[in-house]
């Protein structure tokens, strides 16, 4: 069943297909909502008010004016933005949210990886937002371009152009920590 | 390059996602704020099995229409009956007698004394779960409309379609309609 045929039951009061759209699409918006802010409650707090706001205004979505995802990513970039907004003296990375990545087949191997995982994704968390959105929201989030330019409500071309500009950012501050830059 | 390292960020992430709870919150929200539209279904399956039990009550009303002499009372002038006077009939899927009202029941082969009523048998409603053996529930006289009985395509004697018709609708504890009958009281002529 589709996001949108989702979101008609849901209205007509389908628990089930809400429940159905939100483990479709709960994955990506708070894996988006942690890598633009590094911190997990802040993931989950945001994952929460974006499909809060689905359950309040889905009657006035627009099917017309993009995919379901593209708009639920579109709330949550809202809600980052609002968090970052109040928090910009501080970006930090939560030790649970680290830990949790780690694996145990191979502890030496992975501490190795990890750090260089950590290290890049620090310097994702330390670029400027309109850069870092376009980063997790085309890298990490694997969202394509057109998709990407609904959400950030800009043309593609600029989509392209941060992206680059981005990517660029990234190598420089990995080149600037030689130890951490060979993922 | 600096794609192939985030690629490898992307697959380190992939398994993230929130925590149960979030999906527990929601639930609960979207419960709150979608219950009443979800009360509002049933409401309209029991419109259903009310066109479809008013057929049952149509055949059973029949030979009283038919009578020349004297038109029949219309069933809103027909008095609540006196709790005492009812006895309770079997509802399918719902705990024994409790107190309340209890109507007799309608029986084609004894004549109903005068002034006493008639009841078809409590028919369930078609949605939702039935009443537990611990559930609170009460059942509750209503009157209905004959014209509107008309819009689910149930045939109305155009002379009584001003009228209505009475019936009593068991409420579970969650104000679900679960069952419902016709109740007609017998006037001395019949």
């Amino acid at each position: 069943m589709t996001d949108p045929e989702l979101v008609r039951r849901m209205i007509r009061g389908d628990e089930e297909a809400f429940v159905t759209l939100y483990r479709r699409r709960q994955g990506g918006i708070y894996r988006f909502a942690l890598q633009m802010s590094g911190s997990a409650a802040v993931a989950e707090e945001i994952t929460q008010e974006v499909f809060l706001t689905l359950l309040r205004d889905a009657t006035q979505y627009d099917l017309e004016r993009g995919s379901v995802a593209a708009y639920l990513y579109g709330i949550a970039r809202n809600h980052v933005l609002r968090h970052l907004e109040r928090d910009r003296a501080y970006v930090a990375m939560e030790e649970d949210a680290v830990e949790a990545l780690a694996s145990t087949e191979d502890p030496l191997a992975d501490l190795t990886r990890e750090e260089r995982l950590l290290a890049l994704r620090r310097a994702v968390l330390s670029l400027p937002a309109n850069y870092r959105e376009v980063v997790v929201l085309c890298d990490l989030q694997e969202v394509d371009y057109v998709e990407a330019a609904a959400v950030l409500e800009c043309p593609v071309g600029t989509v392209r152009s941060r992206l680059h500009r981005a990517r660029a950012l990234l190598a420089e501050k990995l080149r600037s920590d030689p130890a951490r830059c060979a993922v | 390059m600096m794609a192939a390292r985030l690629r490898l960020l992307a697959a380190a992430d992939e398994q993230d996602q929130a925590p149960p709870r979030v999906e527990a919150a929601l639930r609960a929200a979207y419960r709150r704020q979608y219950g009443v539209r979800r009360a509002s279904w049933p409401w309209v399956a029991a419109w259903g099995a009310v066109a479809a039990s008013v057929l049952a009550l149509l055949a059973f009303t029949a030979p009283a229409r038919r009578r020349p002499e004297a038109p029949r009372p219309a069933l809103e002038s027909i008095p609540a009956p006196p709790p005492a006077r009812l006895e309770a009939s079997p509802v399918p899927g719902m705990p024994g007698p409790r107190r309340g009202p209890r109507v007799k029941r309608y029986n084609a082969a004894a004549p109903v004394p005068a002034g006493r009523e008639v009841a078809t048998e409590f028919m369930p409603l078609v949605y939702g779960d039935a009443l537990g053996a611990e559930e609170t529930h009460q059942v509750v006289r209503v009157r209905l409309s004959r014209a509107a009985l008309v819009s689910f395509g149930v045939p109305v004697n155009e002379e009584q379609a001003g009228g209505r018709v009475q019936a009593d609708v068991v409420l579970g504890g969650d104000g679900m309609a679960r069952a419902i009958r016709f109740v007609r009281e017998v006037s001395a002529r019949e």
